[in-house]
């Protein structure tokens, strides 16, 4: 009997939780990387739009900016085999398809996309809006904490009062030398028939989509400029990385920061524009 | 196979219904064993296969203790059993290690192929499981039940490989011993479930770790080399604290699973955690902090290494040694080994300078709470080797530390850590603080609808137990 209670009481709670979700349109809290990723794949699997132009990557490409009608499918701590893998379960084919290039050893995270592909899970969750990734309590329940109970007020006074110094300490570029020196490391370690390995699996993929007339255009995102000769011998369609490469501001070393990001933005798609996509 | 896999609820089912459907012990017994075969084997089937080597060994060994008479034999068999044991985890576990310690790796093909021996699942778990049986068989812990049942070598092996198998507690215990388990094999009928009991365990397991495990993991990912070098000391410390209320849920999520199940299937096993973050000394920590390991390795190695019999200087080396032993047992780095001397340095420290308290009983009070919140931060800062289990990013970390004093902070990401732990620091202030009785039945059962709803949307993607690597 006991046992009934507790599920009514679960019944009762997920009804009201929706029913709020229904009528009220709260600040939201600031997703985790992992439910960012989970949160694009539903949006995009949920839609009922068909996108003339996805990009697929890494969390290099994730902050690329997209016109209207198209949709950037990239997986932070992810691969373009993860976006690929979804686009072809879900059927929505675009006309062009964008492949980041940057990150060729990570594979498809099955994990990830049966998380958010199953049997029934759009009806579900277009029925049941709390299944959605972006409505999770927690992050309704932070984000009243950290607007409402001013907690970010509380946690700035604790950071300026016992761990921020007023010297300006270069941390960024540090770290940007370590990761340079990480990836430099990594690269070395990936014999060069791994490497034709993983591409040959990104040619499969593009002959797949091209037999449904879907265009794919491989591409790397600044400020990196690493398997460009491996992929000329694949004679894939490339967008070659912009001449003034410089000019595009990675403070971490890996990824590009907001403005450089827009900037590449409009090079990447003026470049398929010159394709004759629009 | 993951408890929190779909495969494993149509097995937990499947197995359920078959095993209640029948009235025969030994059909009961055989059930499980099937299942928990299927539940090992699934991701890598040829795992099995040492399984079923170890529980052999113990089966044959530990039976011939049993019914040998001569007692210097009695005392030859448990020694080989126990040696097999330890060489079987040493040879899987640690020849990694011991590999890169005597041998010279350049086209060393010896030491190409230790260091690639993969390292099979709850072997750990379960060959101390096996350490156990030996020593309960020579200790006489299991004979009356025994004989009691006049068994035979057949059913004995049936018991026995149930004993070393049964799923629930497979792969990351509790570690059981066998004097506890193995008098409670019977036929088991479902009228006997204590359904409400079952179902809290697991409703509560299930919250803590894909709620508030899984949810913090995603946050202390960025503790990970070389992303935290970018972080503020402030960022750096809650990801520390947060990791540390992630193990805990982790790990006590995991026991109160099996605890559960276990009891579906009618069967006790050992509570594995006891609010361990209230602890005021880190003896009580380890009394309340993976009690299995701890009880393990104080009834079989510190005991028999003489405890606290032989005079100060001894006991300190005593409880130096057991814990540098079980950090061993964690992993095959020399940073869990710096882990165990840590904690050992830490108990013979705090044993040393116990002192009586003369003082005002308010003040003693606070020096009370000002004691847990010690233990929990030194505890805390032992975590750091679990999780940088390359001693080289631990001196990183420290670094980073010490001179990130940055005013770019994601306030956000603080706030998730401060929220998910906080249903942590509630369920040790709800033990701690407030009288039980306080609670009514229909509030507890509230509070059980609302942890079956965040299991429910609020769950994050549930990668395997920290535990299962040990």
């Amino acid at each position: 009997m006991k046992i009934f209670k507790i599920i009514i009481v679960c019944l009762v709670i997920t009804l009201c939780y929706n029913v709020i979700l229904l009528h009220i349109k709260p600040n939201w809290g600031e997703p985790s990387q992992s439910q960012r990723n989970l949160i694009r794949i539903q949006n995009f699997y949920d839609s009922d739009s068909l996108f003339q132009t996805i990009i697929v990557g890494s969390s290099k490409a994730a902050k690329i900016s997209t016109p209207p009608n198209s949709f950037n499918l990239s997986i932070e701590n992810g691969s373009q085999f993860t976006g690929l893998e979804i686009i072809k379960r879900s059927g929505k084919f675009p006309k062009v398809l964008l492949i980041e290039t940057n990150i060729i050893d990570r594979n498809i995270d099955y994990d990830l996309i049966d998380r958010a592909i199953y049997p029934g899970a759009k009806f579900l969750r277009n029925n049941i809006v709390s299944f959605k990734e972006k409505y999770k309590p927690s992050l309704l329940i932070s984000s009243i904490i950290f607007y409402q109970f001013k907690l970010k007020n509380i946690l700035m006074v604790i950071n300026n009062a016992f761990f921020h110094s007023n010297e300006s300490i270069n941390i960024k570029s540090d770290l940007a030398k370590i990761i340079k020196a990480e990836n430099e490391k990594m690269n070395i370690t990936f014999s060069s028939q791994y490497i034709t390995k993983r591409i040959k699996i990104i040619e499969e993929n593009v002959i797949f989509f091209n037999k449904i007339n879907t265009q794919s255009y491989i591409f790397t995102m600044p400020p990196e400029n690493h398997y460009f000769k491996e992929f000329d011998f694949f004679k894939f369609n490339t967008i070659r990385i912009p001449y003034d490469i410089q000019a595009y501001l990675a403070p971490d070393g890996n990824h590009l920061d907001v403005e450089s990001s827009k900037k590449y933005s409009v090079y990447l798609f003026n470049e398929i524009n010159k394709f004759g996509y629009k | 196979m993951l408890f929190t896999n779909f495969s494993f609820f149509v097995l937990l089912v499947t197995t359920f219904l078959v095993y209640y459907f029948f009235k025969q012990k030994t059909i009961q017994l055989l059930i499980l064993i099937v299942s928990s075969f299927v539940f090992y084997a699934y991701s890598n089937p040829i795992l099995l296969l040492l399984l079923m080597i170890t529980i052999l060994i113990n089966v044959i060994v530990s039976y011939y203790t049993i019914i040998e008479f001569s007692a210097s034999k009695k005392k030859t068999l448990t020694t080989v059993g126990v040696i097999l044991n330890i060489i079987i985890l040493l040879f899987f576990k640690y020849s990694g290690l011991l590999a890169s310690v005597f041998l010279s790796s350049t086209n060393n093909p010896t030491y190409n192929f230790l260091v690639t021996i993969p390292l099979p699942i709850g072997i750990s778990f379960y060959t101390f499981q096996g350490i156990s049986l030996m020593l309960d068989t020579y200790n006489g812990k299991v004979n009356s039940y025994i004989n009691k049942d006049n068994m035979n070598l057949k059913t004995y092996f049936l018991e026995v490989t149930f004993f070393k198998s049964f799923f629930p507690q497979l792969i990351s215990g509790p570690i059981v011993k066998a004097h506890e388990f193995l008098p409670q094999i019977h036929v088991k009928y479902l009228k006997d479930i204590q359904w409400e009991n079952v179902l809290k365990k697991i409703i509560l397991g299930y919250f803590l770790k894909m709620v508030v495990a899984d949810n913090l993991k995603t946050e202390t990912f960025w503790l990970t080399y070389p992303y935290f070098l970018g972080f503020s000391t402030f960022e750096l410390l809650v990801l520390l604290v947060g990791y540390s209320i992630q193990i805990f849920a982790d790990f006590a999520g995991y026991s109160l699973i099996a605890l559960g199940l276990a009891k579906l299937f009618g069967y006790d096993l050992i509570e594995n955690f006891n609010f361990p973050y209230i602890s005021k000394s880190f003896a009580e920590f380890w009394q309340r902090w993976h009690i299995s390991l701890s009880t393990f390795l104080k009834q079989y190695l510190y005991i028999p290494l003489g405890g606290n019999r032989n005079g100060k200087i001894r006991t300190y080396f005593n409880l130096i040694i057991v814990m540098v032993i079980g950090g061993f047992w964690h992993g095959a780095t020399i940073s869990y080994a710096i882990w165990g001397l840590y904690h050992g340095l830490l108990l013979a420290i705090e044993r040393l300078l116990t002192f009586n308290y003369l003082i005002n009983p308010l003040l003693l009070r606070f020096y009370g709470y000002f004691k847990m919140i010690f233990v929990f931060s030194v505890v805390t800062i032992g975590w750091l080797l679990f999780k940088l289990p390359h001693f080289d990013h631990v001196i990183y970390f420290v670094k980073a530390l010490l001179n990130n004093n940055m005013s770019n902070v994601n306030y956000f990401r603080i706030t998730n850590i401060i929220m998910f732990s906080s249903f942590i620091v509630m369920y040790h202030l709800m033990y701690k603080l407030v009288d039980k009785k306080m609670f009514s039945e229909n509030i507890r059962l509230v509070i059980y609808g609302i942890l079956l709803f965040l299991i429910l949307f609020n769950s994050e993607s549930s990668s395997e137990f920290i535990y299962f690597q040990f």
